[in-house]
């Protein structure tokens, strides 16, 4: 990293989201958090996080952020940069997918001159000020929003389920007429038989019920 | 199931019981943790779900969805998409959560019909399922099936870590009577009338095996 250099954050399905970046799919764009500031990649830290989690801590001399308002007309562009009150760590999860995309100087040009994106790996990076920015990430609060609904984990139990299950056991319970039943109406809009209730004593392997067709 | 059902573009969601962990499975736990499986599977977050969460962070430190808003959202976005919840062990849940649970899931199910629920448990809440589930749903009993426990058997051996100890004779003589042994146990238990438990008779062995 080298500092004037110019890299961005993308994630997942980088073209599609650097195409809603710069307004190309107005539509999907709107509704999104977009973040931008100086720094460097020293400033991103793992620690305290889940893996693929990132927490960036943006000073108060940083450059952040625009919000992407749903139905706005405008292209979601980075313009409205406004200063954090105050220093103001983001924690952001990259999907598999992130990678760091080196900018070049020599294309620094004005983000509003969408024609300008001729390879979507050297979008450009400016203010309306005219100023550099370091770095952009791109983010969204669909992280928080998730761990805000439930902090619960079914997943690790979930994992142990599916590390201690056979394949083709209580495959007998799929081939009945009440699964086959309560499984075909649900493409449906009739609620009956909308629930199946399998029950037995402990022990005799409800939980491992499975059936790899 | 999921595996069926994901592949057909719908959306799978599942919740495990746990008598360890009952306190912090909370109504509004474990519904919002099913609508979060509901949101994930989603392109965007729907607005209505971003403005709640935006509202929240006006209260001081902020607070968690209340189990009404959830049960909105969830009807909402069970009604995007071909929706399954499945629940693992409801007998493991608090009474009173219980209760909330299933009036829960049966207004879910009213908005959203076409919304289907797998539920396990022991028989003991049988009824109440069907009482507060208003009827929708039937109730399979499950069973230990020969070639399940047969399978799983397979698996043991084949993991069996004192391998010195195991020899063919042994090993065939453990495929051969405890399949047969468990069935006739589960013919016994569940014979109507028959005296003693309906639990099944169990040894240390078949313990290991059906028990994790």
């Amino acid at each position: 990293m080298f500092a004037g250099d110019i890299f961005c954050c993308v994630g997942k399905n980088t073209v599609h989201r650097i195409l809603r970046l710069l307004g190309l799919v107005r539509e999907f764009a709107v509704g999104w958090y977009v973040w931008f500031w100086q720094g460097y990649a020293s400033d991103t830290e793992k620690r305290g996080c889940e893996p693929g989690c990132y927490k960036t801590t943006v000073g108060e001399n940083d450059w952040a952020a625009m919000r992407c308002p749903r139905g706005s007309t405008n292209t979601p562009l980075f313009f409205s940069s406004q200063r954090l009150p105050q220093p103001t760590t983001f924690i952001t999860r990259f999907p598999p997918s992130f990678r760091t995309v080196k900018m070049s100087h020599q294309n620094i040009n004005s983000f509003n001159n969408t024609n300008s994106l001729n390879n979507t790996n050297s979008f450009n990076v400016s203010d309306s000020y005219n100023r550099v920015l370091n770095n952009c990430t791109v983010v969204d609060d669909r992280p928080q929003i998730l761990a805000w609904l439930s902090l619960l984990e079914p997943r690790l139990r979930h994992k142990d389920i599916l590390d201690g299950r056979i394949d083709n056991v209580g495959k007998w319970v799929l081939e009945t007429e009440e699964f086959k039943s309560w499984y075909a109406g649900s493409g449906g809009s009739g609620s009956d038989n909308a629930v199946l209730f399998c029950y037995g004593d402990p022990g005799v392997g409800k939980t491992f019920i499975r059936y790899r067709g | 199931m999921g595996d069926r059902a994901g592949g057909q573009g719908a959306t799978v969601t599942c919740f495990y019981f746990d008598f360890a962990a009952q306190a912090g499975q909370s109504p509004a736990g474990m519904l919002g943790t099913l609508l979060r499986q509901v949101v994930g599977g989603l392109e965007e977050v729907p607005k209505e779900i971003v403005q709640a969460y935006k509202d929240q962070k006006q209260v001081i430190d902020g607070r968690g969805p209340r189990l009404a808003d959830i049960v909105k959202m969830l009807q909402d976005t069970a009604s995007m998409k071909r929706t399954f919840i499945c629940i693992d062990a409801l007998d493991e849940c608090v009474a009173r959560y219980r209760v909330e649970i299933l009036d829960s899931l049966n207004k879910i199910q009213q908005v959203s019909p076409g919304t289907r629920m797998f539920i396990t448990g022991r028989p003991h809440v049988e009824a109440e399922v069907g009482k507060r589930l208003s009827g929708r749903g039937m109730a399979l009993r499950i069973t230990p099936r020969r070639h399940d426990i047969i399978s799983y058997l397979h698996r043991r051996l084949d993991q069996d870590i004192r391998s010195e100890a195991m020899d063919d004779s042994l090993k065939a003589d453990i495929l051969k009577k405890i399949p047969q042994d468990v069935s006739e146990m589960w013919v016994k238990s569940t014979t109507p009338g028959e005296a003693g438990s309906s639990r099944p008779l169990t040894n240390i062995y078949l313990d290991s095996c059906w028990y994790r």
